[in-house]
């Protein structure tokens, strides 16, 4: 469980161009926003570039992190995924993740997902897991393949079998029952 | 529903979290973010919500390459690193006269070496590049060595700065020992009987030391550095008790 206090202090103390606080912050959360990044990109090059740019954006950006708007780990992992959605977007052939994503095309999505992380400390994570489990099958699975698995939207298509018109509403009625059942 | 509509704002928000958005939808909405602070916020709780699924993915260790292109891309100066007082003591213990006798220690080593210098050497030109940050780069030409494991890990760059007359150490990436273990780095030369001992070299951070003229013109005529992993303190006996487990070839920088 990262502690996210530390990880606060370390981001205010990265505001002030404190390199040693850097290296700290490196240390604390680099294995848990790889995982994102490896997980998004299946490729180590790629998520390593995603890494690095990422860490070089909080360095610059450390100060614009509002401690009372939520979790420090969260707002990294904000920026590891758009970094990563950048490649994902960047990589014209993507042939890589591509031939990655397809030896994973028997994952069973919810199974998978449940047995990575049961949140047991934390609290919002946990809701959302609940919440996670009481959506339609179709719904839970295009949420999970496009966001925790960081499939494009064609992608999903081709999974699941279905109109992007389709997928793309799946999502959004899935998105629309999360925040209601977490009461958003 | 009005574009203002806090709820039509947090549904946008989720669209461009999740990539729902066309190419010309998402650039709308990346130019309202600089206006509108709702829209902003809308943003934020979105993707501190939606990020809590990324944080149920299962952690994994990156390669160490990673932070050594962050901290060289950052030009991040490695940190002093004051607690280490007995590698002063030890990096000041230099002996005055080398004894002259037949290196037996260099034979074995050596073939070590060789073997581990031949098929590292391409990886050390990348590395002493890569690593050489431009603010140390003068008109003086510098000595430089990169330590580098079974793993071809990278672990310390060792620069002597004969103009300064200081030797420096930067630590790159080096498993931490348990407290009865020390790092020592030893000086290997055709010139030397014996390896010499430079003192014990840190697990992190950054040391300096000053030299004499005799140090710098050993330093300056070695052939490689090595490092052996030595009781808490340094080697009892002034030579190493372990075989190497890091080699650096010694190189001029202009």
């Amino acid at each position: 469980m990262l502690d996210e206090n530390a990880i606060r202090q370390l981001l205010l103390e990265c505001a002030q161009q404190n390199q040693k606080a850097m290296q700290s912050l490196y240390r604390l959360t680099a294995s848990k926003l790889y995982g994102a990044a490896l997980r998004l990109l299946q490729n180590r090059d790629l998520a390593d570039e995603a890494l690095q740019e990422a860490f070089v954006h909080i360095w610059y950006k450390a100060s614009e992190y509002d401690a009372e708007k939520g979790s420090p780990i969260a707002w990294m992992a904000t920026i590891v995924r758009y970094r990563a959605v950048d490649i994902i977007r960047r990589e014209a052939s993507q042939s890589n993740r591509a031939q990655a994503l397809h030896h994973e095309l028997e994952i069973q999505v919810e199974d998978d997902f449940f047995e990575d992380h049961r949140a047991e400390q934390n609290q919002h994570l946990e809701a959302l897991q609940h919440c996670l489990e009481q959506l339609d099958d179709n719904h839970r699975r295009s949420v999970l393949f496009s966001y925790y698995y960081g499939y494009s939207h064609h992608e999903v298509v081709e999974k699941l079998q279905r109109p992007l018109g389709t997928i793309k509403s799946w999502i959004r009625r899935g998105l629309q029952s999360i925040r209601e059942c977490m009461q958003l | 529903m009005k574009l203002n509509h806090p709820t039509l704002k947090q549904r946008l928000a989720d669209d461009y979290v999740f990539g729902l958005m066309s190419d010309a939808s998402r650039r709308n909405f990346e130019k309202r973010l600089s206006n509108d602070s709702e829209l902003k916020q809308a943003l934020r709780n979105s993707e501190a919500l939606w990020n809590q699924l990324v944080l149920a993915i299962p952690e994994t260790p990156p390669s160490k390459q990673v932070w050594l292109k962050i901290a060289e891309r950052l030009q991040l100066t490695p940190t002093k690193v004051h607690e280490i007082t007995q590698m002063r003591q030890n990096l000041g213990n230099l002996p005055s006269e080398p004894q002259r006798r037949t290196p037996k220690w260099l034979v074995s080593w050596a073939i070590a070496a060789s073997i581990s210098t031949f098929g590292l050497g391409t990886y050390l030109g990348v590395q002493l590049q890569m690593l050489t940050p431009s603010t140390t780069q003068t008109d003086s030409s510098r000595t430089l060595a990169v330590l580098v494991g079974e793993a071809k890990q990278a672990a310390w760059l060792v620069e002597l700065d004969a103009q300064q007359q200081q030797l420096r150490v930067n630590t790159l990436n080096v498993a931490a020992l348990d407290t009865t273990q020390t790092y020592e780095l030893w000086l290997l030369s055709e010139q030397l009987a014996q390896p010499l001992s430079l003192g014990l070299l840190p697990e992190q951070g950054f040391y300096q030391k000053n030299l004499d003229t005799e140090q710098i013109a050993l330093l300056q005529n070695a052939q490689q550095l090595a490092v052996t992993v030595e009781p808490a303190g340094g080697s009892p006996t002034g030579q190493p008790t372990q075989n190497p487990t890091f080699f650096g070839q010694i190189r001029q920088v202009n």
